[in-house]
């Protein structure tokens, strides 16, 4: 039955659940000082009664007293009284030397421990509750514990009493100090309900808690900050590369103009030469004419397909890849002509992709601009861009693959290439921004991957959509 | 007849030029003045016509950008076979890889012909050989 009521321990204390308490409480009680004497007398009376009623049986048995009867009775009863008694005596003794192991333990705990009972007088209180509080000199606990006049109103002594523990945190005005508390029920060693309360101080932890909830936000703030200077970094490297692809577009557009222009006022000064020379007449005259206003077409157009390229498309269209890539192929022809770079196109012409097509002329223009450079800066005379646009059957996937014969990439930069800023070039002409953006347009926007390998001396710039 | 149209009609031009218009157009402007005109579509036909007639040749007029053999090589070239040979370049681009301080000119298109006949007579007029004549 003990046991059913809870933890049990030596001490005659029962820690606990103590539902099924009133049974056990006569027990407890008989195990007070108090009911050691009253046996210790009822004992003492039955040796009486037995020495008396020993010989009185004897009489009425054998009509006479017999002595002998009367010595051995008063001898028996006063062995089993003995025995007794010090049956007793060791039980008392055992009973003290459990009672000082469980004083020692609370008072060696490095918790506060205290007993408070159901009318709130304390009735124990081991030495670091007294260090923190100090002499209890019969005061109630919640003078004791809290400097108040009456009763908490946040007290929980009817709760426990009635058989709940209760787990919470304090916080003590008198001490300064924050504390987990833990408060149930036990039968104390006189049978009644009183309440255990175990504190443990956790100022420091508090503190500490408190401590890294600041570094917390502290490093969330951080965190957010870098995001916020990470997100004008990024508006910052758009408007650059927007910025840059203005600047590529006019390079692109100047070199498809000085030619014609060049060839434009040579005509017109020729007029004038023809005339000096007396060579002038109307068929001279149109001639001339006819080749200024075809150069001055081709410099309109010039303007029309490059200003297509960077108008704004609202959303991703379905188109052929193939005609993109021609229009990107035209776009650059201005500048490859000159340096004899060559165009050889092996192109699947019925493909449909789909994304924002002048992005992804955009993106050709950008592989075709760095092989074009490439040939440039290494002087390369006879350059070979090889374009291939095919769909692989294994994974059902447009490849676009770009390959150069301006040499391979050195295998410490191929890594590096889609790298924001990275540029070989001479930096007052690129700013390393074009193969970045390609890459992030083909990921985001086209889902597809941008990548790069060297083969046998080419270099292969390969799309997969 | 000026003295300075006298002294360009002696002259015999290497002239390398590999976009057409601009070729025909110059050619046909150096043709009225001077002896004789090399036309040449890039540095490579420019060396081998240069290699052949450089007793004939006064002056090289040579655009820059161009396939095959770019201007800069082909000058590189000449210049090993004749130090003192004056050359014009003609380039769209101002930048240092389109010009050349071991020529006589840079001239920038679009070109201006009286800056360009002013041109070959400097730099002819340069040249001891035809100081001589």
């Amino acid at each position: 039955m003990l046991r059913e009521s809870g933890s049990v321990n030596n001490t005659g204390i029962v820690m606990g659940n103590n539902k099924n308490l009133q049974p056990c409480k006569i027990f407890y009680k008989m195990a007070t000082l108090k009911t050691v004497w009253l046996m210790l007398l009822f004992l003492f009376a039955a040796e009486v009664l037995t020495a008396i009623i020993t010989p009185t049986m004897s009489y009425m048995f054998h009509k006479r007293i017999n002595y002998d009867y009367l010595i051995t009775g008063f001898v028996a009863a006063l062995i089993v009284s003995l025995v007794v008694l010090s049956i007793l005596l060791s039980l008392i003794n055992m009973l003290s030397l459990e009672r000082k192991k469980f004083i020692n333990i609370l008072n060696a705990m490095e918790d506060g421990v205290y007993i408070v009972s159901s009318d709130y007088s304390i009735e124990y209180i081991n030495p670091i509750i007294e260090e923190e509080f100090g002499k209890r000199d019969g005061k109630k606990c919640y003078n004791y514990l809290h400097d108040r006049a009456e009763p908490c109103p946040w007290c929980n002594n009817q709760k426990v009493l009635s058989g709940q523990q209760i787990h919470t945190q304090v916080f003590c005005s008198k001490s300064n100090k924050t504390y987990e508390l833990f408060d149930t029920s036990v039968i104390t060693h006189n049978g009644d309900l009183s309440k255990l309360g175990i504190i443990h101080d956790i100022t420091k932890r508090k503190q500490m808690d408190e401590e890294i909830k600041t570094i917390n936000q502290k490093l969330q703030n951080r965190v957010e900050e870098e995001v916020a200077k990470n997100r004008t970094k990024d508006q910052l490297m758009f408007e650059q590369s927007r910025h840059i692809s203005m600047g590529e577009l006019l390079m692109n557009i100047s070199h498809h103009w000085r030619q014609p222009l060049c060839s434009i006022g040579l005509s017109i000064q020729d007029i004038k030469e023809a005339y000096m020379y007396g060579e002038l007449d109307e068929k001279y005259l149109d001639n001339n004419i006819k080749s200024a206003m075809s150069d001055l077409n081709d410099l309109s157009e010039t303007l029309d397909k490059f200003r297509n390229l960077y108008t704004y498309e609202k959303e991703q269209t379905e188109f052929n890849a193939s005609k993109a890539i021609d229009k990107a192929e035209v776009l650059i022809s201005g500048y490859i002509k000159n340096m004899g770079i060559r165009i050889e196109k092996e192109l699947d012409r019925s493909l449909i992709i789909k994304g924002f097509q002048n992005e992804f002329t955009q993106i050709i223009l950008n592989i075709l601009t760095n092989a074009k450079d490439k040939f440039e800066q290494k002087n390369i005379p006879d350059g070979i861009i090889r374009v291939k646009l095919n769909k692989d059957a294994a994974t059902d996937r447009v490849i676009i693959s770009v390959l150069d014969n301006g040499g391979e990439i050195p295998n410490d930069i191929i890594n590096k290439v889609f790298e924001p800023y990275f540029t070989t070039k001479d930096t007052a002409q690129r700013t390393g921004m074009g193969l970045y953006m390609s890459k992030v347009i083909v990921e985001q926007n086209m889902k597809g991957t941008l990548s790069v390998r060297n083969s046998d001396g080419w270099c292969e710039f390969r799309i997969e959509i | 007849m000026t003295h300075n149209d006298e002294l360009l009609k002696n002259l015999t031009i290497l002239y390398v030029e590999d976009e057409v218009n601009i070729r025909e157009l110059i050619t046909r402007f150096l043709k009225r003045r001077v002896a004789a005109v090399y036309e040449a579509q890039n540095g490579k036909e420019g060396l081998d016509i240069y290699t052949s007639h450089k007793s004939e040749i006064n002056l090289v007029i040579t655009d820059i950008q161009m396939p095959v053999m770019d201007g800069m090589a082909m000058i590189e070239e000449i210049l090993i076979q004749d130090a003192v040979q004056p050359i014009i370049i003609t380039t769209a681009y101002k930048d240092s890889s389109h010009t050349s301080d071991r020529v006589c000119r840079n001239i920038f298109k679009p070109i201006n012909l009286e800056y360009l006949t002013e041109s070959i007579l400097f730099c002819v007029g340069m040249s001891p050989e035809n100081e001589a004549l």
